[in-house]
């Protein structure tokens, strides 16, 4: 027997990052949010303390912070000749899970796109010519905005984030140190960079002799005391060493808990609700409209939780699982190149030094 | 529901051994695939799995004081899994990847041994974080680990393999005392898929077993292995200090402390 919950305004499928900041919009708007994780709570005091979050075994071996594939995995293949199989434990590929998601274990390294990567079919078109876009079956597109139209969204992040870094590009003025290829910024980075190893800092300096222009990275890693926007205090980063793949115990990682989360919780209309794990979008006969989803809790519960906005904020893969799983829109076929759903996933791609 | 009655009606979240040994998800989870040795570390919170009890969350998020998500998922001395023909299986092999020499001790002076004993007895070892539901064809080797075994099972069937093998051909000695030179031939066989008796899962095995015995010597003591932090003193790393500040920028510097363990931190009890 399903359970109908009160309906709401908003309902979240997955509470990290995307959930975290847009319910705090909504939610500031005065709309009724729910969020739904199938994972605990946790936060940075219980489960990742400083006295024990440098453990490499449980997080990067064992991999503490990750799905656990024990229950919940994927199929993988390299194309579709193959047979698909579990991907059984965690390689190189995370998944993340539970509150906060993947910004509880992300490295904290914080890239804006290039303008050119927001244009990357015109940009490279353009430049390289049509087989660098279309050839070996690419499929690559152009956002439908401009770096600009973003530009004071990524600012906003930075500054909830405390990001370090140093700028190379402020309203058209190049500043030394800084990337001067980097798409134009309204200021300066809202910390100063980290401190570069010993590594880092001989690659710097043969660029550098070199004619090439190192910058440090942009990180959501703290290099100072710092009280962000919505009043989220911020611990200096420690140079501990254990950022991807941990927890950060002392507060110099960016994570939703360390952002968001406190000033969210303590909104009227944000409800969350942990160890939740939704099953379906349900819609309107006509199949046009989600009216809510259905979910199941710890105890096997089955309960239907209405929402007029219903918002997949999951990882990719999963919010295209589910929406196969309720019949939403058409399954991308890499043969005809049509449908959209599943198409043109890729996990992140990213070289550095 | 209040919030007091949701506090009352909580499942302690983590807590003492004797919360863990008696949380629903040993009794769930654990009752059926456990040895009773092995439950009271089996299983950890926060770990990603589903179990716990949902929770409406308002406010903030949940902090009970002392419940904190410590390690002790193979720390208990207690735990034992290996027999006494699988230990000695493991000490020899061991020793064959990480020999005594002048730089550091051996594989099983290190307690390696001990490390993967206790891995194997909790939840490493009953298959926790990894999927081994079917379909069980080999795949390709791009697909990864692909055996039903948990890594328990596998060690416990594939050791009996090996030592058959090994009597067959040996006039009825085990791998411990053939002596390092057959006993390096054999582990290249099974590196290589070419042990006959039963390639693939010969195969899987070494690469655990080689990642095993590498995580015993390098991990943390706390797990068993690394005894005295040797591995760590034999590579000047200095363990897993709280603050690097002071010396980030002494490039090139030797960082002139001893290494220092998880062990004895406040909220590290086991």
């Amino acid at each position: 027997m399903t359970i109908t919950k009160p309906k709401v305004d908003v309902v979240f499928v997955g509470f990290g990052w995307t959930a975290s900041l847009m319910a705090h919009e909504l939610c500031g708007e005065g709309l009724t949010a729910v969020a739904l994780e199938r994972a605990a709570a946790r936060d940075t005091p219980d489960s990742y303390a400083t006295t024990f979050d440098q453990d490499e075994l449980r997080y990067n071996w064992r991999h503490h912070l990750f799905q656990n594939t024990t229950y919940d995995t994927l199929t993988v293949r390299n194309n579709s000749s193959q047979v698909a199989l579990p991907y059984r434990k965690v390689g190189a590929f995370l998944l993340g899970t539970g509150v906060g998601g993947s910004g509880v274990h992300w490295n904290g390294q914080h890239w804006r796109f290039l303008p050119s990567d927001i244009k990357a079919y015109s940009h490279n078109r353009e430049r390289y010519g049509m087989a660098s876009v279309r050839g070996d079956g690419l499929t690559v597109q152009d956002y439908p905005m401009s770096y600009d139209d973003l530009e004071p969204h990524y600012a906003r992040f930075e500054s909830l984030c405390g990001v370090s870094g140093k700028a190379g590009n402020i309203r058209g003025k190049i500043q030394a140190g800084g990337n001067p290829f980097e798409g134009q910024r309204s200021g300066e980075y809202p910390n100063p960079p980290l401190e570069m190893t010993y590594a880092p800092s001989l690659f710097a300096k043969a660029a550098s002799e070199m004619g090439y222009h190192p910058f440090p990275q942009p990180a959501s890693n703290i290099t100072r005391p710092y009280t962000n926007v919505l009043g989220a205090q911020m611990g200096k980063c420690t140079y501990c060493g254990f950022c991807e793949r941990f927890g950060c115990g002392n507060y110099s990682k960016a994570t939703p808990q360390t952002t968001v989360v406190p000033s969210l919780m303590m909104m009227p209309n944000f409800e969350l609700r942990t160890e939740s794990e939704v099953l379906k979008v349900e819609r309107t006969p006509d199949g046009k409209h989600a009216t809510g989803v259905t979910y199941v809790d710890s105890a096997g519960q089955e309960i239907f939780q209405p929402a007029d906005i219903v918002v997949l904020s999951a990882y990719q893969l999963h919010n295209v699982h589910l929406m196969l799983l309720s019949g939403i829109g058409k399954p991308y076929d890499p043969v005809s190149g049509e449908g959209v759903v599943g198409r043109n996933y890729s996990y992140q791609t990213l070289s550095l030094a | 529901m209040s919030d007091a009655d949701k506090k009352a009606g909580r499942l302690p979240r983590g807590g003492s051994g004797v919360d863990i040994a008696l949380s629903r998800r040993s009794i769930l989870l654990g009752g059926g695939i456990l040895g009773t040795g092995a439950i009271a570390g089996a299983f950890e919170h926060h770990d990603g799995m589903l179990g716990g009890p949902s929770e409406s969350l308002k406010g903030s998020l949940p902090y009970m004081d002392g419940a904190t998500d410590v390690p002790r998922d193979g720390t208990s001395p207690d735990l034992r899994f290996l027999t006494a023909a699988e230990k000695a299986f493991v000490v020899a092999a061991a020793d064959r990847i990480i020999p005594a020499d002048a730089s550091g001790p051996s594989a099983s002076e290190a307690d390696v041994p001990v490390f993967i004993d206790r891995q194997l007895a909790s939840s490493f070892g009953q298959g926790q974080h990894l999927y081994t539901g079917g379909p069980w064809p080999n795949g390709l080797p791009q697909q990864g680990y692909q055996s039903r075994f948990t890594p328990a099972a596998l060690y416990r069937y594939i050791i009996p393999v090996i030592e058959a093998r090994v009597a067959r051909a040996y006039g009825g000695k085990s791998f411990a005392s053939v002596g390092p030179d057959v006993q390096t031939e054999i582990l290249k066989e099974m590196e290589a898929g070419q042990f006959s008796d039963d390639p693939y899962n010969a195969k899987a095995f070494f690469v655990m077993f080689l990642q095993n015995v590498k995580e015993g010597y390098f991990a943390d003591p706390i797990y068993g292995g690394n005894k005295d932090m040797a591995a760590w003193r034999m590579i000047g790393f200095p363990g897993a200090h709280y603050d690097y500040s002071d010396w980030v920028s002494r490039h090139g510097e030797r960082v002139p402390f001893p290494p220092v363990s998880l062990r004895g931190r406040p909220g590290w009890d086991a």
